[in-house]
């Protein structure tokens, strides 16, 4: 029963550094064997077996202590876990970068290395325009499906502890909704179409700021646009929930931590935000 | 001795390669080891010791074996042949980190 109870203290402690399955369950098991052989070490010694064992288990100290310790020496033993930020946030942040330069570039280059896109405009209208939605599709989901599965291995394995795993999940939720492709299809013969790549989220504040600081503010279309933009093509909106918001189910869930008032108004706190930004500037402005 | 300064961050791994060294042992043992040949100095504790176990183990640089002892499954640690190269690269280190801060003690003392 003690044992029992121990153990459940252990496994709790480790969910909040961050540790758990096989690398937790492995240390569950070498702990209690430790235990056992402290116990019968005392027991050899004279001692009576319940006072024998419950020296044994404060012999190896407070649940919490070894449990942030081991956490520490796991972080330690890998190299995500000794460098916190350049693999939450340099690291994401290049692939991300690598990613959206080679879906940007590489079809283009490739459409314009073997086709001529004027006269395809022309003679191919229908096959032209679905590769240019599938490319739209690709640019604009394909690096937050990656991002998602980069989060979830994370999670899975949480190399460096809670903090990895919150930088990490900030830096995706921050870069990759940030641009959106959006390509209007001709409708008034070849040539009437055109293709934009917009900056959004923090992005979009930092480009539209830097532009309306040179004065060209009127080029890119005042702040507010980014709401706008944000309002008319609802997928960035969409992104960014997910992310955070799985994020921080995650952390409820895993850590022990789950409140339901405080995790949940979180959470509702964090949807009437994003419903604000997206929304409420689309009908005042 | 405070064992949470970063000067001692390599210094369990290279006590559990230094006794695995000689004879192979259980984590309850090796634990106990380090207290009594330490004399009590270095109290890293289990919290420290069986994670940097399962490292050392995940990199290849120990193999181990379960065995059961009076009811109880012992888990036993031993060298590989990677683990050998890397203590002797790490006593090597150590060494030359040991002799030249005691040739700066000895400037030192000269000056």
């Amino acid at each position: 029963m003690r044992e029992a109870l121990m153990i459940s203290e252990w496994r709790a402690a480790l969910r909040r550094q961050g540790v758990w399955g096989p690398r937790a369950k492995r240390l569950l098991g070498e702990w209690t064997e430790h235990v056992r052989e402290d116990t019968a070490q005392r027991v050899e010694k004279g001692a009576a077996p319940e006072v024998a064992q419950e020296s044994a288990w404060e012999a190896l100290g407070n649940p919490e202590a070894l449990a942030k310790k081991a956490g520490r020496e796991l972080a330690r033993g890998s190299w995500l876990g000794r460098h916190l930020w350049l693999g939450g946030l340099v690291l994401p942040g290049l692939a991300w970068l690598a990613l959206i330069c080679a879906i940007s570039l590489l079809p283009a280059w490739v459409a314009s290395r073997f086709w001529d896109i004027e006269i395809l405009e022309r003679t191919h209208p229908t096959a032209l325009h679905a590769s240019l939605r599938c490319w739209q599709v690709i640019f604009n989901w394909l690096p937050w499906l990656v991002a998602v599965a980069w989060l979830a291995r994370t999670a899975v394995r949480m190399p460096g502890g809670w903090r990895l795993f919150w930088i990490t999940s900030i830096t995706l939720t921050t870069f990759v909704p940030s641009v959106w492709m959006v390509i209007q299809m001709p409708q008034h013969g070849p040539g009437s179409g055109s293709l934009n790549i917009m900056m959004l989220g923090i992005f979009g504040i930092i480009v539209n700021t830097v532009f309306h600081v040179l004065g060209y503010g009127a080029v890119v279309g005042p702040w507010w646009m980014w709401f706008r933009q944000t309002a008319a093509h609802p997928g960035p909106l969409v992104q960014t929930a997910v992310m955070a918001l799985g994020a921080l189910a995650f952390y409820a869930r895993m850590s022990g931590r789950f409140r339901w008032p405080a995790t949940g108004a979180a959470m509702v706190a964090l949807l009437l935000i994003l419903a604000f930004v997206c929304g409420v500037p689309t009908f005042v402005l | 001795m405070k064992t949470k300064e970063h000067l001692l961050d390599g210094v369990p791994e290279l006590l559990i390669l230094r006794l695995l060294a000689h004879e192979e042992m259980y984590g309850y043992q090796l634990v106990s080891e380090i207290h009594r040949r330490s004399r009590g100095a270095f109290e890293f504790g289990e919290g420290c010791i069986y994670p940097v176990l399962h490292r050392l183990v995940e990199q290849r640089m120990l193999l181990e074996r379960q065995q059961e002892v009076s009811g109880r499954t012992r888990r036993y640690y031993r060298l590989s042949t990677a683990g050998t190269k890397r203590l002797a690269k790490l006593e090597s280190t150590w060494q030359r980190v040991s002799e030249t801060i005691a040739a700066c003690g000895l400037e030192v003392r000269h000056a």
